[in-house]
């Protein structure tokens, strides 16, 4: 009587979200302008962002689909941020949808690359640590 | 080891594993067989695994740089960790062949879902789970993630209208356990009409009333998550009871021994100091009960619960005098009043999207009631209830699936004595003899559902 959408398989779906955002900012490595996919992606990834640091409504926002749809993958995302607390993350993650210096706007996506990776790579460990809790 | 070989290795490691998994779907024996919908996973699952195996070797051959190969590296990590996720379906839905599946009463069930217009074309992998549960595979979590890994590797999507319930192993040709499948298919529509997002957001409205302050988004968010996972599984409930009716209940009511609350009087006790009405990680079995009974008194079948001498109708009857006020919910960290004041806030909302969701299905308790007798009789005496007739005169008719398991299974609850005292020996009160007999009723109630699937020319298979 169980829905499998829990702890586990919501880390995974983040990570594997987090792998596309990768891609995704990757490939726009170099490109003058930034497409629809980059935009959506750092869009979603800036309003729960938003979401988690304000006291307002955290589900208010959400238009399925988004990365960040269960408390979990809220959670991982505040624990990514707190990472990266120095570095001015909101600022410069919308900064790649407003730069017009290609420099600046690649130092931007080469920041949420790392992000990006930090958040795969916590989703991941809290995913297998789900599964293979005795590993 | 340069990076370059080092990403050789993974790539092997990777593929040997997907290979593993996937050559059991060719590796099947000719003498099984299996649904359709289980082909078309199978079929997903092969096309899925040459995509992952193609991607990985020329994506080796186009990466060059310590930057790109680095990312390859983490890529191929992440779809070994995906392939472990899929792992799970794919030799427990090979296990789920047509001979060990109760393949007329899960199609019967199908069959029926799919008279919703907005569902008609909704189809689902069965697989044997080796927990006792019933499970269902979120077709918008599932789907998502498949079609994530499909986009890493440009491979196949995931059929648009396939779900994957799981169900015990123990009850591969059980009849009357199984009605706890429709449970599954509303997590289904659940996930389908995207209300977990909806009741997340009428729960954080409600509870932002009660508290507005004094809490974290964390902590907000995680009453928010626990408080939406209770009201899918009370959807799921209602959902089942309107598809199938009152053995949905019964079968709740049996599998989870909830008339062991019951006294002596066949009252619950007030107070509800065994915990019975507490809230955990999951709603009351008492709560879920009163919900689903709403939905009885609402669709016609209360009177036969009233009439049934039963103690899982007991348990119904006794859940229905339940306040709100009388659940608790003890382990929550947070003050539970205004959680539990905001989700009984909320919880109207439940019917009010069981009538969305099951928009276009007839509610089935009258149909049932114009041929649970004749339907019963026949059991009575030892017949297949396929085809019906209520006089010698009378003409001919065929039951629908649903009434068939509805009155199979008020049949086996108090009406095993009459027919085992026509027989020779057949002892009611002997365990081994009325599990057997029990056995042939369940027998003989899909047989007559796979008879009526049959000649409705719909095949079992």
């Amino acid at each position: 009587m169980f829905a499998k959408s829990g702890d586990s398989t919501s880390s995974l779906s983040l990570a594997l979200g987090s792998r596309l955002a990768i891609k995704t900012l990757v490939a726009s490595r170099g490109q003058v302008h930034i497409d629809n996919q980059v935009r959506s992606t750092v869009l979603d990834v800036v309003a729960s962002l938003n979401a988690i640091s304000m006291q307002g409504p955290l589900f208010e926002h959400l238009t399925a689909p988004s990365n960040f749809e269960r408390y979990e993958q809220f959670e991982l995302l505040a624990e990514t941020q707190s990472a990266f607390h120095d570095r001015d993350l909101k600022g410069r993650l919308n900064a790649i949808l407003t730069d017009t210096n290609i420099e600046e706007r690649q130092n931007n996506i080469d920041l949420a690359i790392d992000f990006f990776t930090a958040l795969e790579s916590r989703a991941l460990q809290r995913y297998n640590n789900a599964v293979n809790p005795s590993f | 080891m340069e990076l370059g070989e080092q990403l050789v290795q993974d790539a092997v490691s990777l593929t040997r594993f997907v290979s593993s998994i996937v050559d059991l779907c060719d590796d099947r024996s000719s003498a099984s067989a299996h649904l359709q919908s289980s082909e078309r996973f199978f079929a997903y699952i092969k096309e899925l695994s040459s995509a992952t195996s193609v991607y990985v070797a020329i994506s080796l051959k186009q990466k060059t740089t310590p930057t790109d190969l680095l990312q390859l590296r983490n890529e191929i990590g992440i779809l070994r960790v995906s392939w472990r996720f899929l792992h799970e379906f794919v030799k427990s839905s090979l296990d789920a062949d047509t001979l060990r599946l109760p393949t007329a009463l899960v199609q019967a069930i199908i069959e029926r879902f799919r008279e919703i217009p907005k569902f008609d074309d909704a189809d689902f992998v069965i697989y044997h789970s080796d927990q006792f549960n019933y499970l269902n595979v979120r077709l918008d979590v599932f789907k998502q993630q498949a079609d994530q890994i499909s986009s890493l590797v440009s491979g196949p999507q995931f059929p648009s209208n396939l779900s994957i319930v799981g169900i015990p192993y123990s009850q591969a040709s059980s009849l009357f356990w199984n009605c706890l499948i429709p449970h599954e298919l509303g997590h289904y529509v659940f996930g389908e009409l995207a209300l977990a997002v909806k009741f997340k957001k009428e729960i954080e409205s409600e509870l932002l009333k009660r508290i507005p302050s004094g809490i974290t988004p964390q902590q907000r968010g995680q009453i928010i998550e626990l408080l939406a996972r209770w009201m899918e599984e009370l959807f799921c409930d209602v959902f089942a009871v309107r598809l199938v009716g009152l053995c949905f209940s019964i079968a709740f009511t049996e599998v989870f021994d909830t008339a062991m609350f019951l006294e002596v009087s066949g009252m619950l006790p007030p107070g509800g100091s065994r915990g019975e009405t507490e809230f955990r990680e999951y709603p009351p079995d008492l709560l879920r009960i009163r919900q689903q009974a709403r939905v009885l008194q609402k669709d016609g079948w209360w009177d036969t619960v009233q009439s049934l001498d039963s103690q899982y109708a007991n348990v119904l009857m006794a859940a229905v005098g339940l306040k709100d006020s009388d659940f608790r919910c003890s382990a929550l960290q947070a003050n539970p009043v205004p959680v539990l004041e905001t989700f009984f806030a909320v919880l109207p909302n439940l019917e009010v999207e069981l009538e969305k969701a099951a928009s276009g299905l007839q509610v089935c308790a009258q149909e049932w009631k114009d041929s649970a007798d004749i339907i019963e009789r026949y059991l009575e005496y030892g017949i297949v209830p396929s085809t019906l007739r209520r006089s010698t005169e009378g003409e001919n008719f065929t039951p629908s699936p649903i009434a068939l398991l509805n009155s199979a299974y008020r049949f086996y609850i108090r009406s095993m004595p009459a027919l085992m005292g026509r027989i020779k020996d057949a002892d009611p009160n002997d365990i081994e003899k009325r599990i057997r007999w029990t056995r042939r009723v369940e027998n003989w109630t899909a047989k007559a559902i796979e008879d009526v699937l049959l000649l409705n020319g719909r095949p079992t298979k």
